[in-house]
């Protein structure tokens, strides 16, 4: 799609999308968002970055990041499960800290949030992966 | 002693595993290193389970429905050493026998099939035997089909596999029936309430489905035809699969049976019908056969259905004489298999009718002594573990009464004279054949390993010494704890059970002549055209099947998915709780709002029905996305809206990519009939989705699960969105399997991509050969 508003649009929207999902992401365990949620939202700004700068930018781009961003988001989300077993719970027992900061501020921390974290991983990893193959193929008019 | 235990287990099945790895000239000697450990590693416990002593070892399982718990007692530790005897001899055998031409597949199939053996003995928990006794199956339909070219050899593999597989279904729902209602799987903890269990009259229907799966694998009458099948495995594996394993699995069970159900009044019925009629009917087939495996074969199935018998008769009076017919019977048929194979490759024929020409008498001595101790042995006479086997089983069949004339004692004779028969007729017709030498066509001698004699040679020193010193053997060995009632000698003075013996002898040698003069026998027909129509119907049953379910059209492949999910459905439905009257409730907040929303989806719904541009398609349904979008902010569901939102985005971008690729789509090409087959399959899915939310939404969230989840999630979690806390905590492992699928689906789109990349390259390279 060649057109200059779109891409400075983007240029400006890019960014502010990343944040916007990393905020999604932390803020999900107590109010709306999470990990799914953060994920999909970083889908739309890489769709947004190959649908303006063509596939050819984007896969130069992405191509070292999507694929592996699978692997290592489903290790982390299996890990983060795992990992509580060392002290002889469950698995995916998470345990959560809560402190109370000066000026009433709470800083709570969760076994969640790795979690969360491995989802996001996967749903960009998977969603950029199956973006960059489709938008690479041409599109064919031909009725068999 | 858990440890013991998993290592006598777990010891063939790793051997099996490195099997598949090591070089093939090692594989033989390191097959030997699994029944000589299992062997070793067993031989401490007998002492002290032959006095009697029995004990559970706990090793867990789920807790709540099934334990995986072993145990230790006389009958388990009897067969693992048995198991593990006949299997060093097959080893061993199988070595000389095969020299450089065998395969790892066999070796890794044989050692896995000895494990599930051994597993099976010791397990005390129904569920774990269930497990090895499949793995039974299985190995054996590998081992069976080695030769996996040759049509008998699939025939024989395929036949035994749906008669045995059959079986095992029928036990594991005897296993099931029994289990769920006795409240536990675990063999012992069912022996201690049998009064309970069978004063419960559906026990019945668990008993019969159980000794189906026990009669099936055992080749009783009438399943007694995949027995024969089973002969194109190889020499050694027939001679394992007949003596101590797989046929043997069904004795094991019915063995473990018997202290739970033995008082049953189905017990002596079943087991001694079925066990007699198998012993009469393929005494006569293997009277009529010619090919020396087969005619082994049925007296195998013969010689099962006297054990199956003897336990049908154990139920009424204890006896330890079951040890005694099993070794019995391990050992003369294994040495007997190993010699045929031996004859086999020495002649070049296993046909009596061919060896009958060759004379073998005059050509090897030591093969014809070891050959007329094992038939000795298979007719029962004395000097013999054979003789004093049948005695015992007279005597139970019996029960001291010997005035009468019962069908029973009818059954018994003519079956021991037609076992006494055929083993007449293999060895006069292998070694007192009527004519010269004719032109050998077998492995010159020099090639044949010794070791095709030496291990039957071993196995029958078993005989011999248990026919010579009896009350040795017995007493001392197999069974101390247990007073026997004739104390065993080689010889006794005239008693009821001596004229049984005499009048079988004599009966049998009038049948042989009758056979040799006759050369003809009447067929029985039946089993084998039974086995035919079985496995054929099977294949005719299976290509229907997979035509109908896997056309290879879309629409085919959605309606069975869409219509397998209905039906689910439409269960869980039908299972639910509370009247319909329940579920009418209010229509949310404010109905009037709920409206809108609705009125777009539906109309967006209609609209994808009637357009005709794919891209028109697509965007309708977004519509009634985005429409669903509003529904859910109505109920003040933002999690969900927000989802919902981005999913749309996300999916509708991706869709019109793909559909870049699709070509136009033109009027519709389905007949009336296939439309209104999409349209039914459409409306039914559509009601089970609607029937689904309207339950799930008539539940009230102050129902016990939602409070509990509303409440555990802000004092465990210290989550204040409930639904985040659902997804990541307490669902989190649904939730990683979800992004499992999302993964794979992505690598899917990955590989299919990458497919045909290849597939345009190699049509454009021969596009340019075919220019060029």
């Amino acid at each position: 799609m060649n057109s200059l508003i779109f891409r400075e649009v983007t240029r400006a929207v890019y960014p502010a999308a990343i944040v916007f999902a990393i905020h999604l992401l932390i803020r999900g365990h107590d109010e709306p968002g999470g990990g799914f949620v953060a994920g999909l939202v970083l889908t739309m700004a890489v769709m947004l970055e190959t649908l303006a700068f063509g596939a050819g930018a984007a896969r130069r781009r992405y191509r070292l990041m999507l694929r592996p961003a699978l692997g290592i988001g489903l290790a982390i989300a299996l890990g983060s499960g795992l990992v509580p077993m060392i002290w002889g719970h469950p698995p995916f027992t998470f345990s959560q800290v809560k402190y109370t900061l000066p000026g009433d501020n709470e800083l709570k921390l969760s076994g969640t949030l790795a979690f969360d974290v491995g989802v996001v991983l996967v749903i960009i990893g998977s969603m950029g992966t199956a973006l960059v193959v489709m938008i690479g193929l041409k599109p064919t008019r031909t009725v068999p | 002693m858990t440890e013991t235990l998993i290592a006598i287990i777990g010891l063939p099945f790793c051997v099996a595993l490195i099997a598949l790895v090591v070089p093939l000239r090692w594989v033989g000697v390191l097959a030997l290193l699994a029944p000589t450990g299992v062997f070793a590693l067993a031989v401490p416990f007998w002492p002290e389970v032959a006095e009697g002593s029995a004990r559970i070892v706990p090793i867990g399982g789920l807790p709540g429905l099934f334990s995986l718990n072993l145990r230790v007692d006389q009958l388990g530790i009897f067969f693992v050493l048995l198991t593990a005897g006949i299997g060093l001899a097959t080893v061993q055998y199988a070595r000389g026998y095969f020299g450089s031409k065998s395969s790892r597949l066999f070796w890794s199939a044989l050692l896995a099939f000895m494990g599930a053996m051994i597993g099976l003995a010791l397990a005390d928990s129904l569920i774990l035997l269930f497990v090895f006794w499949e793995v039974t199956t299985i190995t054996s339909f590998l081992l069976i089909g080695m030769h996996f070219d040759e049509e008998a050899s699939q025939r024989g593999a395929i036949q035994s596999f749906l008669v045995t597989g059959a079986g095992g279904l029928a036990l594991l729902a005897g296993i099931a029936l029994i289990g769920g209602r006795a409240g536990t799987f675990d063999l012992s903890a069912l022996a201690a309430q049998k009064e309970t269990i069978l004063a419960d009259p559906m026990h019945r229907i668990g008993l019969v489905l159980m000794l189906l799966g026990a009669l099936t694998k055992s080749a009783q009458f009438p399943f007694h035809f995949w027995l024969p099948g089973a002969m194109a495995a190889p020499t050694p594996v027939s001679a394992f699969l007949h003596s101590a394993a797989m046929v043997k699995a069904g004795i094991v069970l019915i063995g473990r049976l018997l202290p739970v159900f033995g008082q049953s009044e189905l017990w002596l019925p079943i087991l001694a019908s079925v066990g007699l009629a198998t012993y009469v009917i393929t005494g006569w087939l293997a009277l009529r056969a010619t090919d020396l495996k087969e005619l082994l074969a049925f007296s195998t199935a013969g010689f099962l259905g006297l054990i199956t018998a003897f336990y049908g008769y154990a139920g009424r009076e204890s006896s330890a004489a079951e040890f005694l017919h099993i070794l019995n019977h391990a050992t003369y048929k294994a040495a007997l298999f190993f010699l045929v194979g031996w004859l086999d490759k020495a002649s070049g024929t296993r046909d009596l009718g061919l060896l009958e020409s060759q004379r073998w008498w005059s050509r090897s001595r030591p093969a014809a002594v070891l050959f007329g101790i094992g038939t000795l042995a298979m007719a029962g006479l004395p000097m013999t573990l054979g003789f004093m086997s049948k005695e015992e089983f007279y005597e139970i069949v019996m029960g001291g009464k010997y005035e009468r004339l019962t069908p029973a004692l009818v059954a018994v004779i003519v079956g021991s004279s037609l076992m006494v028969a055929y083993s007449l007729k293999v060895f006069i017709g292998v070694f007192f054949g009527s004519h010269v030498p004719s032109a050998e066509k077998g492995v010159p001698p020099e090639k044949r390993s010794s070791w095709l004699l030496i291990v039957p040679g071993i196995l029958l020193s078993v005989q011999v010494v248990g026919g010579l010193a009896p009350h040795w053997l017995l007493s001392e060995v197999l069974s101390p704890g247990h007073e026997w009632p004739s104390s065993p000698a080689i010889w006794h003075y005239v008693d009821e059970l001596l004229v049984i013996s005499l009048v079988s002898y004599a009966a049998g040698l009038v049948l042989f002549l009758g056979w040799h003069v006759a050369r003809r026998m009447p067929d029985v027909p039946g089993p084998k055209r039974a086995a035919e129509t079985l496995s054929k119907g099977t294949i005719i049953v299976s290509d229907w099947w997979t035509r109908v379910a896997q056309e290879g059209g879309h629409p085919r492949y959605l309606s069975v998915i869409l219509l397998t999910f209905v039906a689910a459905g439409a269960a869980g439905l039908g299972h639910g709780r509370g009247s319909l009257a329940d579920l009418i409730g209010p229509w949310g907040p404010e109905s009037f709002v709920g409206l809108i929303p609705s009125l777009m989806i539906l109309t967006a719904a209609v609209f994808l029905l009637v357009l005709r541009r794919r891209i028109s398609k697509l965007i309708m349904l977004t519509v009634a996305g985005y429409g669903t979008v509003v529904v859910y902010m109505i109920y003040q569901a933002p999690d969900l809206a927000l989802t919902q939102i981005l999913t749309e985005a996300v999916a509708l971008i991706l869709l019109l990519l793909i559909f870049r690729q699709l070509p136009d789509l033109g009027p519709d090409p389905r007949s009336i009939r296939q439309k209104v087959v999409h349209g039914t399959v459409s409306v039914l899915v559509g009601l089970t989705l609607a029937g689904l939310t309207w339950g799930a939404a008539s539940q009230s969230p102050s129902d016990r699960a939602g409070a509990e989840h509303l409440r555990l999630s802000e004092s465990e979690t210290l989550g204040e969105n409930v639904v985040n806390v659902i997804l990541t905590d307490f669902r989190a492992l649904d939730t990683l399997g979800e992004i499992v699928v999302l993964a794979l689906a992505a690598l899917g789109v990955v590989v299919l991509y990458r497919a045909k990349r290849r597939s345009n390259r190699t049509q454009r390279t021969s596009a340019q050969e075919g220019g060029s």
